[in-house]
């Protein structure tokens, strides 16, 4: 089988502390898989360093014949501003910008799309609603729209389902469904240990470094999990305090 | 003539508002009005520069605003100082000294009271071209970055995931605000600046319903609000520059006020009409 992503020892951190520890392993072409673990385990910063806006300390990703620009990343949804005087046709067109940049307008192929995307994420009707009428559960989906417009092979989501309701959830699994069923490969950060066991087949279990990666019945055991806890509060605080520092 | 010099003030002030009032809302949208008022104090220091080098004035306060603007982008990559802190460093900083260094100078005769206020009504035909020409630009250039601009506004992290070069934008629009400060110091001065930056903006807030209308509107308001500002100012002797900003102020009031009402008032009727029910 090959692979979408493969970690070769790496490192990832900020200020040069690393966040992440010699993590290697492999996320499967097609796969759909979720990375779980305690707070402050490092998960987000792994996405981070896939999407390259944070630079290994260590080691190398290397990607399986997948371009940087084919990647979609969905970051945690508090940082989008909801007073902003935006529509959500206009928020989930920007999903268009690799193809049609910073001047050309929208035609008409890529309207029909923008609808389509909201259409099948349950959002018809609200196009023209503003994004700060929206609730948790609406905006994510506008955002999970805005993915859905960039087709791309690897799709990145950072905590994708917290504080929203489940009817919500329900839905964008049914798109993350999807996506796997397309072929698409997903790796999604996620607190809610029951929706990793019912809808993603692989999980990576990480404490600043890697515990377990394979099966999701496999890693998901109580002794990871008690592994993983022990080994994130043996560094609490900073991640420099735990005494691992990049070469 | 009375009729030139008030054509000359209402034609520049109108110019700086309509260059003003879409950069303006896109400082209030990313939470940077300290951020420009740290670039207009620069202002004075490059007066000075323009005096020492022997350059055109307002090439000097341009070379400086820019400066300052580059500098604080790149003080705001280290971690050491929060960003406020680092700006009001930067802005009492660079607003102390070029007080001190306009105090030695011997051969030239500053009038700060222009530069810290303004001076609308002094406004000449060659301010007006560069007024019309500078805020031309500025607004040429918005509209360039308008779309990533926008993108990384709304979430810096999605666009840049996107592929939306976000620290390139960043930088333009560092510059774009530092022309716009050089081109509004004659009409307002360094103090106030900001103001007419930030005050349309905040009133347009409450009426646009997407980002180009918001836009439209605050370069309205501020037209209305110079227009507004200049004749109280003649009708009363008062201070042009601080006669704009408090017309501007009368504006967002109104806005925001009547809303408040209105949505208190109008609530009730609602309320009541619930009840009867």
């Amino acid at each position: 089988m090959t692979y979408a992503l493969k970690f070769q020892d790496l490192s990832l951190g900020y200020d040069r502390h690393p966040a992440v520890h010699r993590l290697h392993g492999e996320i499967a072409e097609g796969s759909l898989t979720a990375i779980v673990g305690p707070n402050g385990a490092g998960k987000s910063t792994v996405l981070k360093g896939v999407t390259g806006s944070l630079r290994p300390l260590e080691g190398r990703i290397a990607f399986g014949g997948i371009a940087r620009d084919d990647i979609a990343y969905l970051p945690q949804q508090s940082d989008v501003d909801r007073s902003f005087p935006i529509v959500v046709s206009d928020l989930v067109a920007m999903g268009l910008w690799r193809e049609i940049g910073g001047f050309a307008g929208l035609r008409a192929v890529h309207r029909a799309r923008v609808a389509d995307a909201i259409s099948a994420v349950g959002l018809e009707g609200f196009e023209r609603r503003p994004i700060g009428s929206l609730s948790g559960g609406q905006l994510q989906r506008a955002l999970f729209a805005r993915l859905l417009l960039q087709d791309a092979r690897l799709v990145l989501l950072d905590e994708p389902f917290t504080a929203i309701d489940a009817r919500t959830v329900a839905d964008l699994i049914g798109v993350v469904r999807r996506w796997h069923g397309e072929g698409r490969t997903v790796l999604a950060v996620l607190h809610d240990v029951d929706t990793v066991r019912a809808h993603f087949p692989r999980t990576l279990m990480l404490a600043r470094e890697l515990v377990a990666h394979g099966p999701t019945a496999q890693v998901l055991t109580a002794e990871n999990q008690f592994r993983a806890r022990q080994m994130c509060e043996a560094c609490v605080g900073p991640p420099h305090t735990c005494g691992r520092n990049a070469a | 003539m009375f009729d030139d010099f008030f054509a000359r003030a209402l034609a520049g002030g109108i110019g700086v508002a309509l260059a003003t009032g879409p950069l303006g809302c896109f400082m209030v949208w990313r939470r940077m009005a300290y951020f420009g008022d740290s670039i207009a104090h620069s202002a004075l220091l490059g007066v000075l520069l323009g005096v020492v080098l022997g350059i055109d004035l307002n090439g000097g306060i341009i070379l400086m605003c820019v400066a300052l603007a580059l500098l604080l982008l790149l003080l705001q990559q280290q971690r050491r100082l929060a960003t406020d802190t680092l700006l009001g460093i930067l802005a009492h900083g660079t607003l102390a000294l070029g007080l001190v260094g306009i105090s030695f100078l011997q051969s030239v005769r500053v009038d700060l009271m222009t530069y810290l206020f303004g001076d609308i009504l002094a406004i000449t035909g060659r301010d007006l071209i560069w007024i019309y020409g500078g805020g031309g630009a500025v607004l040429v250039a918005t509209a360039l970055i308008w779309r990533p601009l926008l993108a990384v506004t709304v979430h810096e992290e999605l666009a840049r995931a996107e592929g939306v070069r976000a620290g390139l934008v960043r930088i333009v629009f560092t510059l774009l605000i530092a022309l716009a400060v050089a081109i509004a110091m004659k009409i307002i001065g360094l103090i106030l600046i900001v103001s007419l930056l930030i005050i349309p903006a905040a009133t347009a807030r409450r009426l646009a319903r997407s980002p180009e209308q918001m836009a439209l509107l605050a370069s309205t308001i501020g037209a209305v609000a110079v227009a507004g500002g200049l004749h109280g100012s003649l009708a009363w002797d008062t201070p042009s520059g601080p006669s704009i900003v408090v017309a501007a102020l009368a504006l967002f009031t109104l806005c925001h006020g009547g809303a408040a009402l209105a949505s208190v008032f109008f609530g009730r009727v609602v309320d009541s009409a619930r009840a009867e029910h």
